[in-house]
């Protein structure tokens, strides 16, 4: 990594402050192009190129097709089973980076998880070993109303250049996870700043539509010439523009709970994880809701599942309730989905493995890569920049050893903005 | 005991008194051994003088004149009458700790985690025992600062380690503490994440703060000794130095090359932990990674009260690693005294600065050197001042 | 413990026990892609069983009229899995006191545990469940198939092999724990060499009385005991006469032992297999020394943690063979880069040549709870298809002792194999028939939990 900053300085003379979806500063040019060989090139455009081969200067796609040659270029040939694919966008992270999710208050709309990322931190290689190659980092799930995520690629530059957007969708969690922590007084005083609301599935609900109907009085009376809310106006702003929520539900209930908050208040409604969705795929069509299933967690013991008691953490609890051919339902019920793997996107249960479950468990294999590729890419609005493999677009993409989402193939290298993170960084 | 107020008046008034006895000073002319060197005027003769600019002077003479330095050269003539004290060792400006809490006990503040208001100066105790140890370690001035355990714990004072109590306090108002760090961080008290101290920190700068810190530091006159330990909140500390206008130093980052990949462009200072024994070689090596880096650098013994600094230790050990000895030493002195804006005063031996020196038998940066002498303000400091 | 299966496990005896399962004399398994694993792979062929043994594997066979007809085309058949060692399937893994060579899972094995039910459905086919790790020297354990009412009529093999763990248990320091195994084996020997001792001198007497009653050569121990002062004197004498040591190990017989001490004396006569556990890689060159200096070294298997990577070479040294845990990459952080080293050990041990068996559980993530999947990733992480495929069936067999019997499809060898649905490593397979010693005993299109879960159920999982 410290490597790679510094080529990256070497690269850019000095840093440049950058952010925001415009076009990326211009890489330092690369004096010889990377023509990537393999057997197969899939560009997640629906061609296949056998053999195929990318052709890439200065963190940009130059070609992509069978035959390429040029004269100058250096050569990576990774053999005749090797199958090159757009690099994979992780729709739903939740990462370790950040030391702490914040916990101060439910309602806290403008904070932006960009500003706690460290470039610095692992789950940036384990994100790649999954071959990710941008991500949408979600916030932690302890707040009603967390704040903003952030899309970044994932390999870190010493400039800001490596976040895509800082300020991503504004997420909010429904279920029991926000309400976990927080304690009833009953005894004594109250000495702890979890001694607060929610307490209960109803109260997290009841957090959220207080904060939005407020919203709703704060914008009329700051219309009429009151004072500033900074909180409220975010929420105020999102209501007028219909902008976007990302509401995590796991449980058909909370599903449906995102559902109708999100058509209250005039919303967009996008579900992270969505764990009983395989329920009622027809609510999520008719909600028109963006839905971004996953992770594929535990087989129930003894597969009998459902039955029994619920035990564990809240998101055991919650994730227990895993129907493994979830996603090739959703598929066959016309439900167009993004995968995520939440928490585990950097650790070996991250995208490339929740792909290949979903595919196991009869997901058509170019829809799983759709739902890993140009899906998210459209919905984290990025699509011009990645998600396939057309000329102009950046230069990120993975290389398998065998047919991507096979269980017994897994990436061996990735490539992010034309610059080579073999997966097993060894 | 004299106010604050006084205090701080009589620091930054020119004292007639000092004017006066420059003319005096060659009339007075003693001898004397130098365990009992307390004379107004006198002259150190060493084998080298290191200047605190990084650079080293052969066979250099110190003329010191009521607390102030005369003149600093190699072959200067000494005024007839002053005692000269020659020593087959090195003379240097004393060091610099950059970030301390010396005397700090009763500054605990943490009920809160947004205190700009709260100032050590306010605080602190001169007779604390650690003072003695910091003298004695070569140490002639401290950046004393608040226990780090809040988002803004408040803000710091810089004092000298020896001397009459009244003229100790070099500046009360040397810099805005600001921690980044996880251990800013409490899980019981907002904010409790990284990006929560950064929306508290844009509000309190954003909107008009009450607290005369916050609005000296918006206006660039008052240093923020930002806190951060990991890369990314080097990066978030820089991002918000850039955003809220601050004149910023990193203050303590875990890995310091990678800090500077990140801070290189926006030319923020770094003030560094000494390095330590026992630390991974991931750690030394990145302290060696600096070389001869052109970036201002200090140290900061970061203690809260007791043990010792360890200051020279630790520049020693990032020599070793790698870091150019001149560099380092311009960090313990005059790179220190820059990064608190009390250079005209501190960190070099030039004329007209404090007499603030150490005499050391040998190569600073070499453990097995040791103090001779410490000089504050042109009295001999050290125990050995009345040992023998 | 029944005499009968004592006796069984002494010769070594292995033979599928078809009537428990009511298996047809005949069954055809036809038109499949067929995987021995020890030899070739056949396009389109048939297998036969008769009387719960592989009759025949050929293109072109002969069904007999009166088989029972499998119709496997487009499929694959392929050996049971074995799983080379487990703890479930017991009430708990481990007794609490350190030193119990003398317990059997015999007498806590559930035969109606869920475990049992998940295993057939991966086709893991031939387990051996043997005590946990959290032991010095644990019990026997006992290799079964995964389906019967008693244990008596799943056993395959009793005698399936003395777990002894060279890792610390929890909160016991590792020199103790090791401290604690060697004493156990030096204690042990006292005890042979007395009872040796013993039976020698008796051996004379008896000569010398020359009508020795039946019942004082069957005196219990604690009389004999009593009896030993006097005894013993007399014994030291003669032992200092003739200065030749008694070999217990050869003077005793199964007979003259009390039960305490039979499992741990087939240990030391080399006949009991023993599962060595070693966590770390400091704990190898211990498990190594100590099973040689107690001579079972030939007879031994490691069972391994992640880290023991570390030590593949001294391993190859002692020509051991490996088990690996179900989740086989070990992790480290580089103190020098900071970043996360990951190391493959399926990939490390094959490329070392060194035998190793793959592990599942059923406790772990999705792709750690099937010995097929087990291997897609072995595969994944750049090991062999052959090799993998070996480290499911025929390595785990023969650490178990079964290559003989199990471990791959040739002729003479049990009736036990999978018909899956495709390629094994190909995502979308699945377990689709389990035939065990000729008895078809699961069918995927009759798992009604599983259709449930992949919604092929009428419900759809709903």
């Amino acid at each position: 990594m410290l490597a790679l900053f510094s080529l990256c300085l070497a690269a850019l003379g000095a840093a440049l402050p950058n952010s925001g979806i415009e076009p990326p500063v211009q890489a330092a040019p690369d004096e010889h192009p990377w023509l990537i060989q393999a057997g197969t090139v899939i560009d997640a455009k629906g061609q296949r190129f056998a053999p195929g081969a990318v052709l890439v200067k200065d963190g940009k796609i130059l070609a992509v097709g069978t035959g390429l040659v040029a004269a100058n270029a250096k050569v990576r040939d990774f053999g005749a089973h090797a199958v090159v694919t757009p690099g994979l966008i992780e729709a739903n992270a939740e990462i370790e980076s950040i030391d702490r999710a914040e916990e101060g208050a439910e309602i806290t709309p403008r904070l932006r998880l960009a500003d706690g990322l460290d470039p610095e931190s692992r789950a940036w290689a384990g994100l790649r070993r999954n071959g990710v190659t941008s991500a949408f980092l979600s916030p932690g799930g302890r707040a009603v109303i967390s704040g903003r995520g952030a899309v970044v690629k994932t390999m870190p530059t010493a400039d800001e250049r490596w976040i895509l957007d800082p300020a991503g969708a504004l997420k909010a969690t429904m279920g029991q996870e926000p309400s976990g922590g927080n304690i009833v007084p009953r005894f004594g005083r109250p000495n702890s700043i979890f001694y607060r609301r929610p307490t209960t599935r109803m109260g997290v609900t009841w957090e959220f539509r207080k904060a939005f109907s407020d919203a709703q009085l704060y914008a009329a009376a700051r219309s009429a010439g009151g004072p500033l809310d900074p909180d409220a106006q975010v929420l105020a702003d999102l209501m007028a523009s219909k902008g976007e929520i990302r509401m995590r539900a796991r449980l058909l209930q909370d599903i449906r709970t995102a559902i109708r908050l999100a058509e209250e208040f005039g919303l967009r409604l996008v579900i992270e994880e969505g764990i009983e969705s395989f329920r009622s795929p027809e609510e999520i069509l008719a909600a028109k809701a963006k839905l971004i299933y996953g992770p594929t967690l535990f087989e129930p013991a003894g597969i009998v599942f459902g039955f029994g008691f619920a035990t564990g953490s809240v998101r055991q609890q919650e994730t227990d309730r895993n129907y493994l051919a979830t996603p090739a339902r959703l598929h066959a019920s016309g439900v167009e989905f993004a995968l995520g793997s939440a928490d585990y996107a950097a650790t070996d249960r991250g995208l490339a493995h929740q792909a290949a479950i979903a595919v196991h468990f009869g997901l058509p294999r170019e829809v799983a890569l759709r739902a890993c590729t140009v899906v998210p890419a459209m919905w984290l609005g990025i699509e011009k920049r990645v998600g396939t493999l057309e000329v102009g677009k950046d230069a990120d993409l993975v290389v398998w050893s065998g047919e991507p989402f096979e269980l017994a193939t897994r990436p061996v290298a990735v490539m992010v903005d034309g610059v080579f993170a073999d997966a097993q960084e060894d | 005991m004299t106010s604050f107020a006084e205090l701080r008046r009589s620091i930054s008034r020119p004292s007639l008194a000092r004017r006066a006895a420059l003319g005096l000073g060659s009339a007075l002319a003693c001898s004397g051994a130098l365990a009992s060197a307390q004379e107004a005027t006198f002259a150190l003769q060493a084998k080298k003088v290191l200047t605190g600019t990084g650079e080293a002077i052969e066979s250099g003479v110190v003329l010191v004149e009521n607390g102030k330095i005369r003149a600093v050269g190699a072959g200067l003539a000494i005024p007839a009458g002053w005692t000269v004290h020659q020593h087959d060792g090195v003379v240097m400006p004393g060091l610099i700790d950059l970030g301390a809490t010396l005397g700090g006990s009763a500054l605990l503040e943490n009920h809160e985690s947004l205190t700009p208001d709260l100032r050590v100066a306010d605080g602190i105790d001169l007779w604390d025992p650690s003072y003695a140890a910091w003298l004695a370690a070569g140490v002639t001035s401290v950046y004393v600062i608040p226990p780090t355990g809040s988002v803004i714990p408040g803000s710091g004072a810089v004092v000298k380690t020896a001397g009459a109590p009244e003229q100790r306090i070099v500046s009360t108002d040397a810099g805005l503490e600001i921690g980044l760090n996880s251990g800013a961080r409490r899980r019981d008290r907002a904010p409790t994440s990284v990006q929560g101290s950064a929306l508290a920190l844009r509000d309190l700068f954003g909107h008009q703060s009450p607290a005369a810190s916050v609005q000296r530091a918006k206006r660039g006159e008052l240093a923020v000794f930002a806190h951060a330990d990991s890369a990314g909140e080097v990066r978030l500390a820089a991002q918000l130095a850039n955003e809220l206008g601050w004149k910023a130093r990193i203050v303590g980052p875990a890995l310091p090359d990678q800090a500077l990949a990140i801070v290189r462009g926006a030319a923020i200072p770094l003030v560094l932990r000494p390095l330590d024994y026992g630390v991974d070689e991931r750690t030394r090596r990145s302290y060696g990674a600096l070389g001869a880096t052109a970036h201002p650098i200090g140290f900061a013994s970061l203690a809260q009260g007791g043990g010792e600094p360890g200051l020279r230790r630790g520049a020693a050990l990032a020599v070793r690693a790698g870091l150019d000895p001149a560099i380092a030493v311009r960090a313990l002195t005059g790179g220190a005294a820059a990064m608190l804006g009390l250079e005209a005063r501190l960190g070099t031996l030039a004329p007209g600065r404090d007499a603030d020196l150490v005499w050391l038998d040998g190569d600073p940066l070499d453990l097995g050197t040791r103090i001779v002498a410490v000089f504050v303000d042109g009295k001999r400091a050290d125990r050995g001042a009345e040992g023998r | 413990m029944s005499k009968k299966f004592l006796t069984l496990s002494l010769l070594s005896l292995v033979a599928p026990q078809a009537g428990a399962f009511q298996a047809p004399e005949k069954l055809a398994i036809t038109g499949a892609k067929v995987i021995t694993v020890s030899g070739e792979t056949y396009e389109k062929a048939n297998v036969l069983l008769e009387n719960g043994r592989i009759q025949a594997i050929g293109k072109d066979l002969e069904i007999p009229w009166d088989a029972k007809v499998i119709d496997a085309s487009g499929k694959v058949v392929m050996p049971g899995l074995v799983v080379a060692q487990t703890n479930e399937g017991l009430d708990r893994p481990n007794e609490n006191v350190p030193v119990t060579p003398f317990l059997s899972v015999l007498d806590a094995l559930n035969p109606v545990d869920a475990f049992f039910e998940d295993s057939l459905r991966e086709g893991h086919a031939t387990i051996l469940v043997i005590p946990g790790n959290e032991t010095v020297i644990g019990g026997t354990g006992r290799v079964v198939k995964p389906h019967g009412l008693t244990v008596e009529s799943m056993t395959v093999r009793v005698d399936g092999g003395m777990k002894i763990a060279a890792s610390p248990r929890r909160g016991v320091s590792a020199m103790a724990h090791v401290a604690e195994l060697r004493k156990a084996f030096v204690e042990f020997r006292d005890e042979l060499e007395v009872a040796a001792e013993k039976k020698l001198a008796s051996a004379k007497n008896e000569k010398k009385a020359e009508a020795p009653s039946a019942a004082a050569g069957k005196a219990d121990d604690k009389k004999a005991d009593e009896k030993k002062p006097e005894e013993k004197k007399g014994d030291d004498k003669k032992a200092a006469e003739k200065p030749a040591p008694i070999d217990p190990l050869q003077v005793l017989e199964w007979r003259d032992l009390t039960p305490r001490q039979r499992a741990l004396f087939e240990v030391l006569s080399g006949r009991m297999p023993v599962f060595l556990w070693c966590e770390r890689a400091m704990d190898v060159a211990h498990a190594i020394e100590i099973a040689k200096s107690q001579g079972f070294l030939a007879r031994t298997t490691l069972v391994i943690g992640a880290e023991c990577w570390k030590a593949a070479d001294e391993i190859k040294a002692a020509g051991l063979s490996v088990i690996l845990p179900s989740d086989f990459v070990h992790r480290e952080i580089d103190p020098l880069t900071g970043k996360e080293r990951e190391t493959s050990l399926p990939k490390v041990f094959a490329a070392k040549g060194i035998p190793f068996a793959l592990n599942a559980t059923s406790r772990g993530a999705l792709l750690e709870r099937s010995l097929l999947l087990r291997a897609a990733s072995a595969v994944a992480a750049g090991v062999e298809p052959a090799v993998a495929l070996r480290a499911i069936t025929l390595e785990p067999a023969r650490m178990l002792g079964l290559q003989d019997s199990h471990g791959s499809l040739e002729v003479g060898k049990a009736g036990t194999l999978l018909v899956l649905s495709g390629d094994p490593f190909r995502s979308g397979t699945w377990v689709e028939e389990v035939v065990i010693d000729g008895a078809h005993l699961y069918s995927r299109s009759k798992d009604d939990r599983l259709q449930r879960l992949t919604g092929d159920s009428k419900d759809g999982g709903r």
